[in-house]
């Protein structure tokens, strides 16, 4: 039983270096991607120990050093409160990685359950779910949003709820599809005749090979998420002032931005930094998490 | 007089993230006008990387060396334009997979007439003949070309051409798209026609259509053909002299005679040798071990498989002999494989020739294992049979439209039409037929994938129904094997995981269920060693054994067999029958096997049931059938297995 035990460690081990491996292989192969990632993880840290580092408060205002240009003190300045900018950007990468990892969390799993469930039912099931997605895939995104939002009134948390809503039917339209090729492999047909019960079916055969199209959809869509928190905060229908979101802090800056160019410049750098490094590290994801280029690197 | 083709020491690499990999090492060969000319070895062996460099077209890959010279031309030294002169007008390529090579937007007779117009027009088309716009378009060359197109689909043996000219690929089976394949190469009229693998795709009795369509092409216009093939049978009928290639080198080079019927090479002779014919028994003869993925740097390639290699095959390269007119040897131990083959391979050959199509049984040990119900022919078999099939039919809608579906207006396909069957325990039941026999369907209406539209399956008496409906006793007696190694293994487990699924859903525990494995994967003969490799390393032979390991993991009484061997080389193929049989042998099985080759099912089955457009047309036993096939469709299956026209 020990041996089994130890080596049932050892198979884990050996996968997680593998998958390390792999990892460490695509960044190697492909320096764009290698800056993605680095975008990402820099924001990541950021957000995590930025706001016990930076020795001010985002919402304390200093009004004597208002509209302070960028120096050694207040490395990007000021704005109109005098309260320093790259404390506020520090905090609002909080809300926006937070906002762009829950949301897609929740359209990863929605629309992956949706998928697996209409894809693998098929019949009236795959048709009601299907109708519901074309439904929401009439309306453009960001405008349904809107609606939500305006419908449950201008918070950070119904933000959250209007961004999850719309964005699901992506990710069940391509695990559908996916599910549907995969369902006619052999593979589940042999698990079938062994009597691997449905739950098992999905878990063990359905899932893993379904899952690469989601992550590189969801890696790229994080992007876009935070730029949708951003859009919706800057008119008023996210997170309200004081709140050291980007685009609201976007929406105060507007009025200044030929005195303090830097107030609208440093929420706007940090999100177009942001979306790109999350579209970058996706694209990579993207040629990484072709099978048959996966071949290649594992068996190197 | 000069060869039309002459390829001297040709080498091909590959950059890959591990290295350079040679595909082709030093393989020479010539083809002169008029002659069929055959290029057989396992997969791997570099026989398509050659044709493609012919052509012009191994790129990934890169010619690193050697020459190919063309009517006299030096095709490495010339540019690529310069080239793209001599694709089509003097030779032409048939590609393996004719489903993917055809493109599905266009009808065929556009697909042949393109390659018609390329080469009537010596000029570069323009923009409006492209874009086919009326008032500047000559549509009577249009016209033309679609009736030149209709006379060579009609030339391949494709039957009213006029028709079929509209239609597009998806509306034609794989062997008329195989023939509209060959009909586009032919559009230019080549001088040298090269065809990868031309039946592999195709099951037997089209396979032997399409040989004796390229053979007659053949000889009426003195194209020469350059076949590729892994099967040594397909290239005995079909050429005039046939080239063997291993490890990116040749083996043997001669005559069909003097190669097939007296092999001298011992690569060759195990090709030769592990071939299903009229006479084979198990076990079969195979060739041991498996095809390298490195050629060695010197010495024989073949070297590492051989049983008379000594030192010196591992050190130098081999000699080339002469052994007689038209039959050149790459071997340096030829003497060694004469005085070891107890009989010398003139006398051999002649034995060949009259037995007509059979080999030399060099492994048979004299009938240790005998057919088990020889006189099983007749269906009611004394005591309960174990799995039954009354009056079994299948039908699937497939109503035009939706509409019509609403209208009430259900059109049925039946693929299985009333099947009674029974296989009884510890016997081998085989199915043959072509594809869209519904052979797979029946398969798939046993292990109760499918539930019977009529009729009743019963299993140890008691009927059954679909899968979801067994009992856990019921799935674990009946084990499948299916025919695509790659498509039934899922690719995201390991090998052993793989194995130990049905154990998984038993309920064993970790520590049993790897212990267990291990010991399948013995069992299967592929080795413990494999256990934690993944699907794409491996082989597709190796993957058929862990498709076989899971099916037996939990000791069923029955296993079901859909096209176990048709995706494997020959050599792979004789392997995996051996282990198929030595495991019914150790654990006492009733087999179900189902193939579209005769040869297969009269080799492992006991019984046989012939099946043609859904429904059992012949039964008994295969040596029967073999000798006096009473239905016309099961003499063709006959003719096509044994070669004769």
């Amino acid at each position: 039983m020990i041996t089994a035990e130890s080596s049932r460690l050892e198979t884990i081990q050996r996968r997680l270096r593998t998958r390390i491996e792999i990892v460490m292989g695509m960044l190697r192969r492909n320096p764009l991607t290698l800056l993605g990632a680095l975008i990402v993880c820099f924001l990541g840290l950021l957000a995590v120990v930025g706001p016990v580092v930076t020795p001010y408060d985002p919402a304390a205002q200093d009004l004597p050093n208002r509209l302070q240009p960028p120096s050694l003190t207040h490395p990007l300045g000021t704005d109109q409160f005098g309260r320093d900018l790259l404390t506020r950007i520090v905090y609002g990468a909080r809300f926006s990685l937070g906002i762009g990892l829950t949301v897609t969390t929740i359209r990863v799993v929605v629309g992956t359950t949706v998928g697996l469930v209409s894809g693998y039912a098929g019949g009236w099931v795959d048709e009601v779910l299907m109708r519901l997605v074309d439904i929401q895939l009439a309306f453009p995104g960001l405008v349904l949003a809107l609606v939500v939002a305006g419908i449950l009134g201008p918070s950070l948390q119904n933000l959250l709820i209007a961004l999850a809503v719309v964005g699901w039917s992506t990710y069940a339209r391509v695990v559908r599809g996916s599910v549907l090729s995969i369902k006619e492999r052999r593979y589940v047909d042999a698990a079938r005749l062994v009597g691997t019960p449905r739950r098992r079916l999905f878990r063990r055969h359905l899932l893993p090979n379904v899952i690469s199209p989601v992550l590189v959809i969801a890696t790229l869509n994080l992007g876009t998420v935070v730029l949708a928190t951003a859009g919706l905060s800057f008119i008023g229908l996210g997170a309200q002032p004081p709140t050291p979101e980007w685009g609201t802090m976007l929406a105060g800056g507007r009025e200044y931005m030929r005195q303090a160019w830097w107030i609208v410049n440093a929420p706007g750098a940090a999100i177009m930094l942001t979306v790109l490094g999350f579209n970058l590290l996706g694209d990579g994801l993207r040629d990484t998490l072709d099978p048959r280029q996966q071949t290649r690197i594992e068996e190197v | 007089m000069e060869s039309l083709l002459e390829i001297q020491d040709l080498q091909v690499t590959f950059e890959t993230p591990d290295g350079t990999v040679t595909a082709v090492d030093g393989a020479s060969l010539s083809v002169d006008r008029g002659e069929i000319i055959g290029l057989v070895g396992e997969s791997g062996s570099g026989k398509s990387v050659t044709a493609r460099s012919i052509m012009g077209l191994e790129s990934p890959g890169r010619i690193t060396g050697g020459t190919i010279r063309y009517d006299g031309t030096e095709l490495t030294a010339i540019s690529t334009a310069d080239r793209r002169q001599y694709c089509g007008s003097e030779m032409a390529m048939v590609f393996q997979d004719p489903s993917t090579t055809l493109n599905p937007v266009f009808d065929v007779g556009e697909q042949i007439a393109e390659s018609l117009r390329l080469h009537d027009q010596q000029s570069e088309q323009s923009l409006l003949d492209f874009l086919q716009l009326r008032p500047f378009y000559d549509r009577s060359a249009w016209a033309d070309h679609r009736t030149a197109a209709a006379e060579l689909m009609e030339q391949v043996g494709i039957a009213q051409p006029e028709d079929r000219v509209d239609a597009y690929p998806h509306e034609l089976s794989g062997g008329m798209c195989q023939r509209v394949l060959i009909a586009i190469a032919l559009a230019a009229d080549p001088e040298l026609l090269i065809v990868d693998e031309p039946t592999t795709a195709l099951d037997t009795t089209t396979q032997a259509r399409i040989i004796e369509r390229l053979r007659k092409l053949a000889a009426n216009t003195n194209t020469a053909i350059l076949v590729i093939s892994h099967d040594i049978d397909v290239v005995a009928t079909f050429c005039d002299r046939v080239a063997v290639m291993y490890g990116g080198q040749m083996m043997e080079c001669g005559s069909i005679d003097n190669v097939v019927e007296s092999p001298e090479h011992p690569y060759t002779k195990g090709l030769v040798d592990c071939r299903i014919t009229a006479d084979s028994s198990h076990p079969l003869s195979t060739i041991p071990g498996s095809a390298p993925d490195q050629i060695p740097d010197t010495g024989c390639p073949f070297a590492t498989r051989c049983e008379y290699a000594t030192t010196d095959c591992r050190e130098s390269e081999p000699p080339d002999v002469s052994v007689g007119p038209d039959h050149i040897v790459s071997c340096g131990e030829l003497n060694s494989v004469r005085i070891s083959d107890p009989t010398p391979p003139a006398e051999a050959g002649k034995k060949a020739i009259e037995r007509g199509n059979s080999k030399p049984q060099t492994c048979y040990d004299g009938g240790s294992i005998q057919k088990r119900s020889e006189f099983a022919a007749d269906e009611d078999t004394a005591g309960n049979p174990l799995f039954e099939a009354r009056n079994v039919t299948k039908q699937f809608e497939c109503s035009a439209s939706v509409f019509n579906r609403w209208l009430g207006e259900p059109q049925a396909f039946t693929a299985v039409d009333s099947v009674d069957l029974a296989i009884d325990r510890g016997e081998t039941l085989g199915i043959v037929g072509e594809s869209g026999s519904g052979k797979s369907t029946l398969a798939e209406l046993l292990t109760g994938l499918q539930t019977p539209t009529v009729g009743e399956v019963l299993f140890d008496g008691e009927p059954v129904d679909g899968v979801e409906t067994r009992s856990s006793d019921q799935l674990r007696d009946v084990g499948v094997v299916f025919q695509n190694p790659q498509d039934s293994i899922n690719p995201r487990l390991t090998v052993q995981e793989a194995v130990a699924e049905p154990l998984l859903e038993a309920g064993w525990s970790q520590g049993e269920r790897i212990a267990r494995a291990d010991e399948l994967l013995d069992l299967v003969e592929l080795g413990r060693q494999y256990a934690s490799r993944r699907p794409h390393q491996l082989s597709g032979g190796q993957l058929q054994r862990v498709a076989i390991a899971r099916a037996i993991a939990l000791e069923p009484q029955m296993v079901v067999f859909d096209e176990p061997v048709s995706a494997l080389d020959l050599s792979t193929r004789a392997k995996l029958l051996n282990v198929l049989v030595d495991i019914q042998e150790r654990l006492d099985l009733t087999y179900l096997v189902i193939s579209h080759d005769l040869g297969v099912v009269k080799l492992i089955g006991d019984r046989v049931a012939v099946m043609y457009d859904g429904a059992v047309v012949e039964r008994g036993n295969p040596d029967h059938i073999f000798e006096q096939p009473a239905h016309s469709h099961t003499a063709a299956l006959v003719a096509a297995a044994t070669g004769n026209e």
